[in-house]
């Protein structure tokens, strides 16, 4: 049996801490960065983050801390709820695609929490922030595939471990106290997938960053933790089938926050090729009232996880693979608008969701999908595609990346502010503070 | 089962002179100070106080702790622990007889949903907005059986407790949660009570 999972892991987020961040590693920490920034201003005005900052304010829980795409400044454990949630909210943020984890919404609210109070400089805030992400994707690579089975929400139950690390480095933990933050963040897991389409499936990334911020100053504060956290005495076996040797691996060579990727479309990325097929089939096909049948080839976990039938909300929406080539056959996109309420409960959308089918095939690759549209009176359109926009054999584009954050930010900062955003991510490193950021987040 | 766990949180109870003393107890206990160091300044709101009056419980030794916790820290009477009391048995029974076995530790698992349809109660959240505190509250669902008597034992307790009143402030507040937290697909029952060899 391992005993030293828990020793080997905190030594290895130490040295990688007191290094600079690879050039590699820190480019994916940027891109990932932006995107979740995107993400969470775009969302910012959205029902379920007011419902989250009305709690707040009822709780009388301001502070200093800077909420993205708001005016409020929060206390630093609602402004991580509250940040954690808008970034995975509209399922448009980052995805490592083997263990499903979206790490950066987690890891971004756990900093942004902490910035007014330890005051870090730009690489100090990045590094954090990489280890954030990392630490959370080591983790889940460990209890991959089993703990996601079982219907766990990764990015929850793994996410609190990854808010522990970068607030731990925020907080100055050595490397025993930072066992110690992971062993209480440990009694806080949290995220059932039964909770996918509604509020509490981003609320996950919210409390997951306000439990490992907690964790890392209960262990700050002296609170000793058992052993061995991460080792089969921990909560791992508890809710997975662990390969613990995955955490005594050094972090050396490609770290897994570099295999992050972003997502083209707001919805569960399994859906990606279905809607890249959907959108090129649009293309092909004249009038969309022709068709009689939609046929969707897919990997089996697109039923899984995307298999809502007719989704009545945005929210359930993004959990619909049949309202995904809905959309795309009959807009030609499928961006937020698409996956609005209104889009939702369209009556052309629900027409051609119930003429949609979904056919999984174990032979299908996860970013792969076939589309066949059936039409009254014309031949069939078939489409296929062999790897979705997006994913680890066609990522986005510096560029792509640029256009998606600028078409979240500007409907709720205004022209420009992606620029100014994309600039103060682009020189966290070599800032001597966050102002430039925090400037760039706000309303 | 749901509907008949959801449909506790409401019903009539009779006085429950333990239920009494249990929260003149808890309100009376000395809470952790560790836990009180880091709250800072939340530690004077519901949730932060539940979080301490849990880790003041734990001390106790008192059943369904997390419970009282919750209901002291909204100034909630007897009556909702009581029904905190019977949802817990409820969600306990729901987790079966090997969830502790597992490694979960039942006093803050079924104690969370607990906490929360206590608070409920309380906050007198009925229909929709009383599903999804549970619902809310049951995603939260956690803690190790593991950490018994050591000092981490508390607060997890505490923060227990401070998940059961924050689900439901958010619930009231319009955040949603799934249609059937408890014995859906994906929800807590089916994650969390073992049904294979352990």
């Amino acid at each position: 049996m391992a005993s030293d999972s828990t020793r080997l892991f905190c030594a290895h987020v130490r040295k990688a801490a007191e290094t600079p961040l690879p050039d590699a590693v820190a480019r994916a920490a940027r891109r990932s960065l932006l995107n979740v920034l995107g993400a969470a201003i775009g969302a910012a005005r959205t029902p379920a983050v007011e419902a989250v900052l009305a709690t707040a304010a009822d709780l009388g829980a301001d502070g200093a801390v800077p909420v993205p795409g708001r005016r409020e400044r929060l206390d630093p454990e609602w402004a991580a709820i509250v940040t954690g949630t808008a970034g995975h909210l509209d399922d448009f943020d980052d995805t490592h695609l083997h263990t499903v984890i979206h790490p950066g919404a987690t890891a971004l609210a756990a900093v942004l929490a902490l910035a007014p109070e330890t005051a870090p400089d730009g690489a100090t805030a990045l590094t954090a922030f990489a280890l954030g992400c990392e630490a959370q994707l080591r983790i889940g690579v460990a209890v991959s595939p089993s703990h996601y089975d079982r219907g766990w929400h990764i990015t929850g139950t793994c996410g609190v471990f990854g808010a522990a690390v970068a607030a731990g480095h925020l907080l100055g933990l050595d490397a025993p106290r930072l066992g110690d933050a992971l062993g209480i963040a440990a009694t806080g897991t949290l995220g059932q997938r039964e909770a996918f389409g509604s509020m509490t499936k981003p609320l996950h990334a919210g409390k997951a960053a306000a439990t490992g911020v907690f964790a890392a100053r209960l262990a700050a504060a002296g609170l000793p933790a058992p052993d061995d956290p991460l080792g089969p005495g921990g909560v791992l076996p508890v809710f997975a089938e662990p390969r613990y040797e995955e955490l005594r691996r050094a972090w050396t060579g490609t770290w897994e926050l570099e295999r992050n990727t972003f997502k083209p479309y707001p919805c569960g990325i399994v859906a990606h090729p279905v809607i890249d097929a959907a959108v090129a089939a649009s293309e092909l096909i004249g009038q969309p009232r022709s068709i009689t049948a939609v046929e969707i080839r897919c990997h089996p976990l697109v039923p899984e996880l995307m298999g809502r039938a007719q989704p009545v909300d945005g929210l359930q929406a993004r959990f619909s693979a049949r309202h995904a080539a809905a959309v795309g056959l009959l807009d030609g996109e499928a961006g937020l608008r698409q996956f609005s309420d209104e889009r939702a409960a369209a009556a052309d959308v629900a027409r051609l969701r119930e003429r949609a089918n979904l056919v999984p095939d174990a032979e299908c690759p996860r970013d792969a999908a076939t589309l066949r549209v059936e039409r009254e009176g014309e031949d069939p359109v078939e489409v296929h595609v062999e790897h979705a926009r997006g994913s680890a054999a066609r990522p986005l584009t510096d560029e792509e990346l640029f256009r998606k954050v600028d078409r979240l930010v500007e409907p709720v900062l205004g022209a420009g502010a992606a620029r100014k955003l994309a600039a103060a991510v682009d020189g966290l490193a070599t800032a001597p503070g966050l102002g430039p950021l925090l400037d760039a987040v706000v309303a | 089962m749901t509907e008949e766990i959801l449909a506790l949180v409401h019903v009539p109870v009779a006085d429950s002179p333990e239920a009494a003393i249990a929260l003149a107890l808890v309100r009376a206990a000395a809470p952790a100070d560790v836990v009180r160091a880091a709250l800072g300044p939340a530690a004077g709101r519901s949730t932060g106080r539940a979080r301490l009056f849990g880790t003041a419980a734990a001390k106790l030794h008192l059943e369904w702790a997390a419970v009282v916790a919750a209901v002291a820290a909204l100034d909630g009477a007897a009556d909702a622990v009581v029904a905190g009391y019977a949802v817990a048995r409820a969600v306990a029974e729901g987790l079966g007889p090997d969830h502790t076995r597992a490694g979960w530790c039942l006093e803050t698992t079924a104690g969370t949903v607990a906490a929360a349809a206590a608070a409920a109660r309380v906050l007198d959240l009925r229909g929709p907005a009383l599903r999804h505190t549970i619902g809310i509250a049951a995603t939260q669902a956690s803690g190790l059986a593991a950490v018994k008597d050591t000092p981490l034992a508390a607060a997890q307790l505490g923060h227990a407790a401070a998940t059961g009143v924050e689900a439901a402030l958010l619930a009231r507040n319009g955040v949603t949660a799934a249609e059937d937290p408890l014995c859906g697909r994906r929800g807590l029952f089916a994650l969390m009570r073992p049904t294979g060899g352990l």
